[in-house]
């Protein structure tokens, strides 16, 4: 428990805007908030008043926040913002399904109009959809790490796993789709009387869909990789403001330092 | 030069909070500290207006913020060159303007506001 927990804990909630800004305003308010009191302390004030002339001077204001989120929100938070919660979240699902679509769809045009796979493979509409999914996936982590930080986990490093996993269910679809190909392409070769240009067809959708499944992963992975730093640096940032708020550094008078650390929207789904 | 007048608040403040960083970095709470003392307590900071003003002049380059890890992390602030500039440039617009404004008030004290005539 910090003395200036109920000050900080409003701030929190009402400062909507990306992190690690959000933390690090936070961080400044609350190392301030503890530095003020303890130099009032030092001039000889009771703790009821030092607490509350360090409030009255640092503590902010609702109108002050307003300010700070407009100073340090993003513009496309600031457009959203003007949506009620319901249609704005509605409104970004929609745009991220949308950006997930055209950008298989435009990746699907661009392989079938190169000419590489004339017959392609049935297993590429499965990685297509991983892909799909990995794309609206690594779209909604980029939205709430950058734009929205109240739909933030508590670990964001950990829930960009999942992105992880999916580049990794891209290459194993498509390795497996590619042996089936390939194997198909086997038993064109021995069968005397297949068409002369089966086994060219197989060969060339196994080496498609492999190529398919290469370049999803490695998209999804450059993705990972950039959320990645932008989710550490966010947790970062959380881990020094629960150091300043856990009473190890700036317990308020008489609390027990012993209380474990505490955290700021640990479970509130923030 | 002409001072807009709906701005003159927000200007004050950046000048007090630009002039308490001229000799030395300091942090938030120190800045907050210095505005009330230096001006006698004729001016506060309160209620957090501090911070958007800190990072408004950062933002502007006028100061520079640095986290430091003395025992616990604090941001402390400096001032930049633009930011010494601009101290020079707006003391020397708002003193001007403000004295005309204190010979307007110095009038008024001299002469006093008379009495609204009764009508009838």
């Amino acid at each position: 428990m910090s003395a200036f927990d109920h000050v900080l804990q409003r701030a929190e909630a009402e400062l909507g805007i990306p992190e690690p800004r959000r933390s690090r305003i936070l961080l400044e308010m609350a190392s301030d908030l503890e530095d003020l009191y303890g130099t009032y302390r030092e001039r000889g004030l009771g703790e009821a008043e030092a607490r509350e002339r360090a409030v009255r001077l640092l503590g902010a204001s609702p109108e002050v926040l307003t300010e700070l989120r407009r100073e340090h929100g993003s513009r496309m938070a600031g457009l959203l913002d003007r949506l009620a919660g319901d249609r704005a979240h509605r409104l970004e699902s929609a745009l991220l399904a949308l950006a997930a679509g055209l950008a298989v769809a435009g990746g699907g045009y661009g392989v079938a109009a190169s000419g590489v796979v004339a017959d392609p493979s049935p297993w590429v509409w499965a990685v297509a959809a991983l892909a799909a999914g990995g794309i609206g996936l690594v779209g909604a982590r980029a939205l709430a790490l950058y734009v929205r930080p109240a739909r933030l986990g508590p670990r964001p490093v950990e829930a960009l796993r999942v992105v992880v996993g999916v580049a990794a269910a891209c290459l194993t679809v498509s390795a497996l789709g590619s042996l089936v190909e390939l194997s198909a392409a086997a038993g064109a070769a021995q069968r005397a009387a297949s068409p002369p240009d089966l086994l060219w067809r197989r060969l060339s959708a196994a080496a498609g869909l492999s190529a398919l499944g290469l370049t999803v992963a490695l998209l999804l992975a450059g993705g990972w990789l950039l959320l990645r730093k932008r989710a550490r640096a966010i947790e970062q940032a959380r881990e020094a403001l629960r150091d300043v708020l856990s009473g190890v550094l700036g317990a308020p008078p008489g609390a027990d330092r012993d209380d474990g650390p505490h955290t700021l929207s640990e479970g509130d789904g923030r | 030069m002409s001072l807009d007048t709906q701005s003159v608040g927000r200007r004050i403040n950046e000048l007090l909070v630009l002039s308490s960083v001229r000799e030395e970095a300091k942090h938030g709470y120190q800045i907050a500290l210095d505005v009330e003392e230096e001006t006698g307590g004729a001016f506060e900071l309160q209620h957090g207006t501090l911070y958007p003003i800190l990072h408004r002049l950062e933002k502007e380059g006028l100061i520079e913020g640095e986290w430091t890890e003395e025992g616990r992390r604090r941001k402390e602030y400096r001032l930049t060159d633009a930011g010494r500039r601009r101290v020079g440039e707006e003391a020397g617009s708002l003193s001007s303007a403000f004295d005309r404004l204190l010979d307007i008030l110095e009038e008024v004290r001299r002469v006093g506001v008379r009495p609204r005539p009764a009508e009838g």
